[in-house]
């Protein structure tokens, strides 16, 4: 098997190129230990199988970021494997971004490198000519123009990657010429590290390199073998400002962008008129016209996604309901119980969720590939930045209203590690379609004029939890927020949203959602109908209702709840939505306080087992999972007994 | 006459002189190509986000972070 890497800075089709040339077999996962995606694919030419690794977007490789440090860490063979060729994917009407990277990547010795120009059908229509032979003699890179969108040029890649691979072609890309006081500096730091660390030449030439362009991360894992190199870079580094009278990184970084340049503007003629993009960002980022927009589209969305999946849920929820109802009839018990009501009405419940979570992941996909999420979230980064949370934040919070797991699962497109994390571990807050039939359903038991009231105080109050949390978890993971960090944000170029791309990506994140149903729900539907049937049917002396009275003497006092509550609590910690079949079971009567105290913690306590299984995934980490559990459970439990002391204080 | 990135009018080229923001933001923005000695062209400036264009990438800057950027009209 042959391994192709796909580096190149982010938003340049790098994942569309690779469903073209792999058409299905797409895998995704996970760094190890990170929580950036991993895709691999891999595809069959002339006999030989390849295989595919998209390398995180980066502009360089100085890591100040955990994508970056992967994509640096890949190509520096720390990840336990090893590319035969590297396709650098550069934009066709932004190539020096991708002919810089490739010089960069060069330095480091990995020559064997194809040059992937895309979008040239966007090029086409701005009328920018791009001369590929002129790049190519003067990149010495086999350069292969394509639309990824389109499918043009794909197997003219292929081509070119086993070109590379069979050593037909030998690619052999420029050296970049550093002012001379840098190449001295540079010298001095490689010679160090060649004879102490025993690294070969070329690769201690690119880490003295990365030292001086200020790579910490770098420079602490060297410093463990050679203790008194950060006095060393130190130095170096003071000695370059006051000779270069510049930083020295920034005069690396520009030598390297000006070759970059230089070689672009010999091969690319016209210029492409960007005068429309920047007028109609004018307005889709004004605070006014933008926000109006924004709000407009966001509630087309729920409308449509709520419409439309109304539509396909209904026929679906009646299916599997008559489905469980005959099987639980036909087989006999314990079996029928077993698969009627434990599976099939437990699986059914979550899987009459996957229309609604598929056309608001349809619509927002094509919103993402379109170029508009930037543009929502460049106008919210400013106030979400405040709680640690990215602008792109408002997605994953959007879908989480449908259900937590595709939300959490989605948080995948905000590019800042960190308020990645945060926004995770603090979306279980906003409450899903689950949790709102839950809330219906006791608010439903108040009386008249109180019952929306209630209904939206429970979600304002989520909704503040969410920000809450997220400020919280914020400063207790990651220290004092750094005021408008969060707040850069790429635009890529509006376009149109390819459907080809849509739909495959809408169905992968989907799919997810799918498995889940398939595995941590099906256990925990099982579980449930367990504990509320042995060693006694719920009512008698089942083992929930045995936890429910141990739990009583806590939650009595503190939210004025009895055990009935409790049980209710606990079968509603797999799936929100057995809270009310439990009340229902149970036959509980509650008064209007319990009904409201009940609706608001069931909505905020313990994220269900799915979900939890969904930050688990996303995070790889115990610790930030049972972070989670922890803030959810506390926030919960404070905000109940708050709201049943103000209750019993209001009146009667 | 230096200034900061949010001060300046739409449409004008500047250069980036100096960014006085904490470390994460500072290294984000000269990750992006937004450093000392590059030139940006203001797309839009106010209200809102500054949206800005350098090297034929397109960012928006929340105005906070914005005013931490020193620049200088050519």
């Amino acid at each position: 098997m042959r391994t192709v890497a796909l580096a190149g800075p982010p938003n340049v089709g790098k994942t569309t190129l690779m469903s073209r040339l792999c058409r299905a077999s797409l895998e995704v996962g996970n760094w190890p230990g990170v929580t950036v995606e991993r895709r691999t694919c891999t595809y069959e030419f002339r006999g030989h199988r390849y295989r595919v690794i998209d390398l995180p977007g980066t502009y360089s490789l100085v890591a100040t970021s955990e994508d970056q440090r992967i994509t640096r860490d890949f190509l520096l063979d720390r990840l336990d494997e090893r590319a035969d060729v590297i396709v650098v994917v550069a934009d066709a009407l932004n190539l020096v971004r991708g002919v810089s990277l490739l010089l960069e990547i060069a330095e480091l010795g990995r020559t064997r490198l194809v040059l992937a120009v895309n979008m040239m059908d966007e090029a086409e229509r701005m009328d920018l000519d791009v001369d590929v032979r002129t790049l190519e003699r003067r990149l010495r890179v086999p350069v292969v123009p394509l639309s990824a969108k389109r499918g043009t040029g794909i197997d003219r890649l292929k081509r070119a990657i086993s070109d590379v691979v069979e050593g037909r072609v030998e690619p052999r890309p420029p050296r970049v010429d550093y002012p001379r006081p840098i190449r001295a500096a540079v010298r001095e730091l490689r010679e160090r590290i060649e004879r102490e660390l025993s690294e070969p030449r070329h690769r201690a030439e690119w880490l003295a390199i990365k030292l001086l362009e200020g790579d910490e991360d770098l420079l602490e894992r060297l410093s463990r073998d050679l203790e008194d190199l950060p006095e060393l870079v130190e130095r170096i580094h003071r000695d370059l400002i006051e000779t270069l009278d510049q930083d020295p990184r920034a005069a690396i970084k520009r030598a390297r962008d000006e070759l970059a340049s230089e070689i672009v503007r010999a091969a690319i003629s016209g210029r492409p008129a960007l005068d429309r993009q920047a007028r109609l960002d004018r307005v889709l980022t004004h605070p006014l016209w933008g926000g109006l927009l924004a709000g407009a589209t966001i509630t087309a969305v729920f409308a449509a996604a709520f419409y439309l999946g109304d539509l396909l849920s209904e026929p679906l929820e009646d299916a599997l309901e008559s489905l469980a109802d005959r099987v639980s009839a036909a087989l006999p018990e314990p079996w029928g119980g077993l698969l009627g009501d434990g599976i099939l009405r437990g699986v059914g419940t979550v899987l009459a969720m996957y229309p609604y979570i598929l056309v608001m992941l349809l619509l927002l996909t094509a919103l993402e590939d379109s170029g508009y999420t930037a543009r929502v979230a460049a106008l919210l980064a400013g106030l979400l930045s405040r709680f640690g949370l990215h602008g792109k934040s408002v997605f994953p919070a959007m879908l989480s209203l449908a259900c937590n797991v595709p939300g959490i699962t989605g948080s995948r497109i905000i590019e800042d590690p960190r308020a990645l994390v945060v926004t995770v571990l603090a979306l279980p807050a906003i409450p899903c379609s689950a949790r709102l039939s839950v809330i219906a359903y006791l608010t439903a038991q108040l009386p008249d004029p109180w019952r929306v009231p209630a209904a939206a105080s429970i979600y304002a109050i989520a909704v503040l939890t969410f920000l809450g949390t997220a400020a919280l978890l914020n400063r207790l993971l990651y220290g004092p927020a750094e005021p408008g960090l969060g707040t850069v944000i790429e635009l890529p170029r509006l376009r149109r949203p390819h459907p080809g791309t849509v739909l495959r990506v809408a169905w992968l994140r989907s799919n997810e959602f799918l498995k889940k149903a398939g595995t941590v729900i099906l256990a925990a539907s099982i579980a449930i109908w367990a504990l509320t049937r042995y060693p006694a049917p719920l009512g008698h002396g089942s083992a929930a209702e045995l936890v429910g009275k141990a739990l009583e003497p806590l939650i009595e006092p503190l939210l004025g709840l009895d055990w009935g509550g409790a049980v209710a609590l606990l079968t509603g910690v797999l799936a929100k939505e057995t809270v009310i079949s439990t009340i229902s079971t149970l036959h509980m009567r509650l008064s209007p306080d319990q009904a409201y105290v009940l609706a608001l913690v069931s909505t905020l306590y313990l994220p269900c087992a799915s979900t939890l299984g969904a930050i688990y995934t996303e995070t790889e980490s115990a610790r930030l999972t049972a972070l989670a559990l922890l803030t959810n459970l506390a926030v919960a439990t404070v905000m109940g007994a708050l709201a049943h002391r103000l209750l019993a204080l209001a009146g009667p | 006459m230096p200034k900061t990135l949010a001060e300046v009018e739409e449409g004008r080229v500047v250069r980036i002189v100096d960014v006085v923001a904490g470390r994460g933001a500072a290294a984000m923005l000269y990750n992006l190509g937004l450093r000392p000695g590059a030139r940006v062209e203001v797309v839009k400036s106010g209200p809102g986000p500054i949206v800005v264009r350098a090297e034929g990438s397109t960012f928006s800057i929340g105005r906070g972070l914005a005013s931490k950027v020193i620049v200088e009209e050519e």
